[in-house]
């Protein structure tokens, strides 16, 4: 699956993806938690699809960040699933949607802090262990920090170090980080642990004023942020799996395919050229 | 613990403030952005209990409806991992602290339970399906049940009228929800208690109707064993020919 362009799978244009012949991802992306226990109709749309495409998952509740102890039930059953799809990439986010023992079901910011660090370290390498595969953290879009005692960057850095997970490096959220919290998005970039980057997600976004941005998914995907992906790949320099997700405001395919391709044109740019030996 | 007290309480204030939309004391960089955490958890339960339960969203007048989602938010901790499973949960939580009543609508639970169960055997995972050689019900054939259906009791029959309407007619209300193993899609059925016995016997082990006829006699009380007999054999057949009884 490497070097290779997908895009979220969402049952809003679940039939795109089996009746649509233009319509070609290398892949498709789901959460599991959408269709772990789940049977009838939507079952036989999720077989039929995962049966044309290779499926990669992207987890919503497991809550690494979360104060909470893990869901060993969750877990089982996501390890069944992973299984039944022969899934290879299992992804989820450097966040927490669970405290006081409810479900958010939202990405909250995990306090950037050495206990916090230790803490999540540990429930990486449970996780780890029992789902026998790298775990592999996205960095996430926040609109605060939450009584940050030091920088995102030292803070994501720390966990991929100490807990041997690998980083899902989604473009679009640093793009969305450096402006709501006023870095530089590709200082940032240059100074991650880009040897431990498996993955990649590219989205849109709303600006919703003058200083802040919400990561939605729920729009194409800006100039701006296309040139911070050409950017990241230069540097990356080694073929990876790239996700184009969009949740919301679904367009027409045709423009789904038209992003697609140009996230292709910029990966074939960089990486098939000085990988033609690569296989 | 690696995680230290104040971070993990810092955390949980977090949530707090999140679902119960009131200010925190937090140490945030940015104040203001505890807003749009509130709004977009806020339209996340929205959604997801709208989407689950159209017509009683429908039915119930906004401040109303805004009212159980807060106090469901506020109240009650969500368990299940699936956001598409938490409405479950909600009418759960509405049924056990008595909104029916706080709000005077006697229709609230049997209305969220119905819309939930009809979700539930949509969604019901698959298992292995039986399969019938034979498509015409003969007295003596035993028969079994598709697995997807669930039988409800309901007190007012939200089912076939406006919910203010069915709150004037209380009563012992069956309905069988059911799921064709073909096409997926979800159907009710209206049926009588006689009726609720006879299924729940060929749920309990393959029979034919013949078979379990004694019991119904006895339990009901029946003097005419021919007539009702016939009328049985006639639902039993009606049931085959919807594919919800399948011959064995
Ligand atoms: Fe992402």
């Amino acid at each position: 699956m490497k070097h290779q362009v997908g895009i979220g799978f969402r049952r809003d244009f679940a039939d795109e993806f089996i009746d649509n012949e233009a319509f070609k991802p290398d892949f498709i992306e789901l959460a599991p938690e959408n269709w772990i226990g789940m049977g009838g109709y939507w079952k036989k749309k999720l077989d039929a699809v995962a049966g044309r495409f290779p499926v990669t998952c992207h987890g919503l509740s497991l809550s690494i960040g979360s104060p909470d102890d893990l869901d060993w039930t969750f877990l089982k059953q996501l390890k069944d699933f992973l299984k039944c799809y022969k899934v290879d990439i299992y992804s989820e986010h450097l966040s927490f949607a669970k405290a006081d023992n409810a479900h958010l079901y939202d990405l909250l910011p995990i306090p950037f802090r050495d206990d916090a660090i230790k803490h999540i370290v540990k429930r990486i390498k449970m996780v780890q262990d029992y789902l026998e595969r790298p775990l592999v953290l996205e960095n996430v879009s926040y609109y605060t920090s939450l009584a940050a005692q030091m920088t995102e960057l030292e803070f994501v850095n720390r966990i991929v170090e100490e807990s041997g997970c690998q980083l899902l490096l989604d473009v679009n959220n640093v793009y969305v980080n450096a402006f709501n919290h006023g870095y530089s998005a590709e200082e940032f970039i240059a100074q991650l642990p880009l040897d431990k980057v498996a993955y990649m997600h590219m989205a849109g976004h709303d600006k919703v004023s003058d200083d802040l941005i919400i990561d939605t998914h729920g729009q194409a995907i800006i100039d701006p942020v296309y040139a911070l992906f050409e950017y990241t790949v230069k540097l990356l320099n080694k073929p990876l799996p790239v996700l184009l997700e969009r949740d919301f405001n679904i367009p027409e395919t045709h423009e789904l395919i038209s992003e697609i391709e140009r996230l292709k044109a910029i990966v074939k740019k960089h990486w098939e050229e000085e990988h033609v030996v690569e296989r | 613990m690696l995680l230290k007290d104040d971070t993990r309480k810092i955390q949980e204030q977090l949530g707090a403030a999140c679902r119960i939309g009131s200010d925190a004391q937090l140490e945030l960089s940015r104040p203001e952005a505890l807003a749009h955490y509130q709004r977009l958890i806020r339209n996340i339960f929205n959604n997801t209990l709208e989407t689950a339960f159209p017509i009683t969203k429908e039915w119930l007048v906004p401040t109303d409806w805004q009212y159980l989602v807060s106090e469901f938010m506020e109240k009650h901790a969500t368990q299940t991992p699936a956001v598409w499973q938490m409405p479950r949960e909600f009418a759960g939580f509405v049924t056990a602290n008595v909104y029916a009543k706080t709000l005077n609508k006697p229709a609230l639970n049997d209305l969220l339970w119905l819309e939930w169960y009809e979700i539930e055997v949509h969604t019901m995972p698959d298992v292995e399906e039986p399969a019938s050689m034979k498509t015409v019900y003969q007295l003596n054939d035993s028969l079994i049940m598709n697995p997807y259906h669930r039988i409800i009791n309901l007190t007012y029959p939200v089912h076939k009228m406006h919910a203010d309407k069915a709150a004037a007619k209380p009563g012992d209300y069956y309905i069988l929800i059911y799921r064709m193993m073909d096409s997926g899609s979800v159907h009710f059925l209206e049926i009588s208690p006689v009726h609720v016995f006879i299924l729940q016997n060929i749920i309990q082990g393959s029979q034919s109707l013949p078979e379990i006829m004694p019991i119904v006699l006895s339990q009901f009380n029946f003097d005419n064993k021919e007539a009702i007999q016939k009328y049985l054999a006639l639902f039993c057949s009606d049931l085959v020919d919807k594919k919800i009884l399948i011959i064995t």
